[in-house]
């Protein structure tokens, strides 16, 4: 592997690579903090830019952009509970009640050193897989896909916090809006009442602007106040505190690490469904997990490495297939294309020290996207002071700005609106978000998977026992169920003996 | 439309997995039950493609639809998911040339040398109509443009994509131009029109 490593990393050596790889970390930083914008809009900002550019800068200046823009929206889901991106929400969950009792330092810092040791695990597991890339896709087909969405849609049950009831209405209702829209297999339109705007369904990243940042503002709105709350110190003591966090809890960053770079590089799953997944089978494998949602550092460390490995394995379908997984490979596809690389199984062959710098700018620019994290931590904590009738308007309008960009749908902000409110009542009353999440991110994988694997099998459910893969994803989702189970009835059996 | 020109096209092929035990056509049809052809949903233009072709061909299929994509439904058939796929020339190339995959036909008039040696063309065939399927890379502006205007623009786009710096950034990029003018571009459509209208059970569905 160093041999192949090795050159690709000399191309680091030159003052001219690592000025493009800093500012292509700097623009993914900055452009990543501003919701809805996310990576292949930057990207397809950037592009044009490299047009005169030698192959390796610009790839260089692509990896650097594309490896820091996922914290940039990061940092802002735990601060302000907006997310950049889709895959970022899920950090809002716990980044943002750490933020709120004061403790904003330790959750940047925890987010900046699962970030990087999330990176640094992706693309060593890139450098791995990429030559033995084709095997890896091949063991997942429709049927794996199923028992994959299957899997994350069994942590709604421990993702209700206590409330089940509760969770599984919330569920229920996000699996049958992941339904709106044309159904990929049949063609028919499905709960669009005649309106062109759903026939593609609910748009992602909107929905999940709604339910986090919309709500929080709704919710500012009527306490007034900051983010922060008056009588807690936003100080920075804690940062050391939770860069230390993602080494202590290090089982939960190799298990976000994982799932990220499993879904990353098996295409048609989908950036968001990483985070989600990691988070909830972080919260399926505590010991308590009733205590997630208000402010655990695992809730932070899991979305954060899973999201950041999956930056990295995304480029496995899109590099070695073509297959881009996402929108931003999508445009990142357009991008290898006008450098006169054309993704396919000789790829590796015939530009491999191109793509293994690539790689390394992917991790160089995670590296130093976390440094700028910390270093920046005392301005960007600022925001969490400033009175929500600064701070509202500005979110609102930034939110509504990114949105809109994504594909110029004036109902796009009418729909984040509406989810604002559906965010903002589900916590008023008490009921569970990631529930809806999960079901709005892993129904239409499920849907779609599952009549596939029917279509394939003519309709035998034996199809989920054929391969080792579809038996290794069935066992997990066994555990997945018992364990809570197993875990809640050992409690009440400890409770009992010592009351008796 | 007014058309201002053509810049190439790209013809479909047929596929199965590298590794099946389907060689050819003949060997698809003797299979004694319908062929599974991965295909995005109804309404593509790769589902609608699939099912002309094999109607023509005359083979009896059932779709594995639902992928969100070419390059989905194309690993799909490389995977196994169905017995093959019909894709564009481009996207199958790379995957022959690896070996993933195996042409078996190839949907295009072949006057000079083939993508794909040894392979049947539809005029080998004998369904040169297939050839009309192709995905066309037409230019076009606003109905009723005035001549002058039409003119300038045809000229224009022509010199455009005879341009050796142009040339050569699509080859580097493995893609051809075939610029042709406006007047050829509108002959294209009207053919693809005609064959599509006589199958339009299939875009209807």
């Amino acid at each position: 592997m160093f041999d192949i490593v090795l050159p690709a990393l000399h191309s680091f050596a030159s003052f001219e690579n690592v000025g493009f790889l800093v500012l292509g970390t700097v623009i993914g930083l900055v452009f990543g903090t501003i919701p809805g914008l996310g990576g292949a809009t930057t990207l397809a900002l950037v592009m044009p830019m490299t047009y005169g550019m030698e192959q390796t800068p610009a790839m260089i200046l692509a990896g650097g952009l594309m490896g820091s823009v996922a914290m940039g929206g990061s940092i802002t889901a735990v601060l302000i509970n907006t997310p950049g991106s889709g895959p970022s929400a899920a950090t809002c969950l716990d980044g943002y009640p750490l933020t709120q009792q004061g403790k904003a330092g330790m959750a940047i810092g925890a987010l900046a050193s699962s970030t990087a040791m999330g990176s640094v695990i992706g693309v060593f597991s890139v450098l791995l897989v990429l030559p033995v890339a084709r095997q890896l896709v091949m063991m997942f087909g429709p049927p794996e896909f199923f028992l994959l969405a299957l899997l994350g849609l069994t942590a709604i049950s421990i993702s209700s916090g206590g409330k089940l009831l509760c969770g599984l209405v919330v569920g229920a209702g996000g699996l049958v809006l992941s339904f709106i829209g044309e159904d990929a297999v049949s063609g028919g339109q499905r709960y669009t009442f005649g309106s062109d705007y759903l026939w593609d369904g609910l748009p992602l990243v909107p929905t999940l602007l709604g339910l986090f940042a919309i709500s929080e503002m709704i919710d500012l709105s009527l306490k007034g106040g900051a983010v922060a709350k008056k009588t807690e110190t936003t100080e920075f003591a804690g940062l050391w505190e939770g860069i230390r966090a993602s080494f202590k809890h290090w089982p939960v960053v190799l298990r976000g690490s994982i799932i990220g770079t499993l879904e990353g590089s098996i295409p048609g799953v989908g950036g968001t469904a990483a985070s989600f997944l990691a988070y909830s089978l972080t919260v399926q494998a505590d010991k308590h997990p009733e205590t997630f949602g208000k402010g655990r550092i695992e809730g932070v460390i899991a979305p954060e490495a899973a999201i950041n490995a999956k930056e990295a394995a995304c480029l496995i379908p899109t590099l070695t297939f073509g297959i881009p997984a996402g929108l931003e490979m999508a445009v990142f596809l357009g991008m290898l294309i006008l450098h006169g690389i054309e993704p396919g199984p000789m790829l590796l062959i015939h530009h491999s020290e191109t793509i293994y710098a690539l790689v390394l700018a992917l991790c160089f620019s995670c590296l130093i996207g976390a440094v700028l994290g910390c270093v920046c931590i005392k301005p960007l904590s600022l925001i969490t002071k400033i009175d929500v009738h600064v701070l509202v308007p500005l979110i609102l309008a930034i939110s509504a700005a990114g949105t809109f960009s994504i594909r110029g749908e004036p109902l796009d902000i009418l729909l984040a609106g509406v989810f604002g409110v559906v965010g903002y009542l589900l916590r008023r009353f008490e009921y569970p978000r990631l529930p809806l999440v999960l079901a709005l991110v892993l129904g239409p994988v499920a849907e779609r998977s599952y009549h596939q694997s029917m279509m394939i099998s003519d309709g035998s459910w034996s199809v989920f026992v054929q391969h080792n893969t579809s038996l290794v994803l069935i066992s997990l989702i066994v555990l997945a169920v018992v364990l809570p189970v197993w875990r809640s009835q050992s409690r009440r059996r400890k409770a009992a003996a010592e009351f008796a | 439309m007014t058309w201002l020109a053509s810049a190439g096209a790209d013809p479909y092929g047929v596929a199965v997995a590298g590794n099946s035990s389907i060689k050819n056509l003949t060997d698809m049809k003797a299979l004694g039950r319908p062929v599974k052809m991965t295909s995005t949903g109804p309404g593509s233009t790769s589902y609608v493609v699939t099912h002309i072709v094999m109607d023509v061909l005359d083979i009896p299929m059932s779709s594995i639809s639902g992928y969100r994509g070419s390059s989905e439904y194309v690993i799909g058939a490389m995977r196994g998911d169905g017995d093959g796929t019909i894709a564009v020339v481009p996207q199958l190339l790379k995957f022959h040339e690896s070996g993933d995959l195996k042409t078996i036909a190839l949907l295009a008039v072949t006057a000079a040398k083939s993508p794909f040696p040894g392979v049947p063309d539809a005029t080998v065939l004998g369904k040169p109509d297939l050839a009309k399927l192709a995905i066309r890379r037409l230019i076009g502006a606003p109905p009723n443009l005035p001549d002058d205007v039409r003119r300038i623009l045809e000229d224009s786009l022509m010199k455009a994509m005879t341009d050796p710096e142009t040339v050569k950034i699509l080859q580097a990029a493995g893609s051809d131009l075939v610029p042709e003018p406006g007047n050829k571009a509108a002959a294209y459509l009207n053919e693809s029109i005609e064959l599509y209208t006589r199958y339009q059970k299939y875009i209807q569905e």
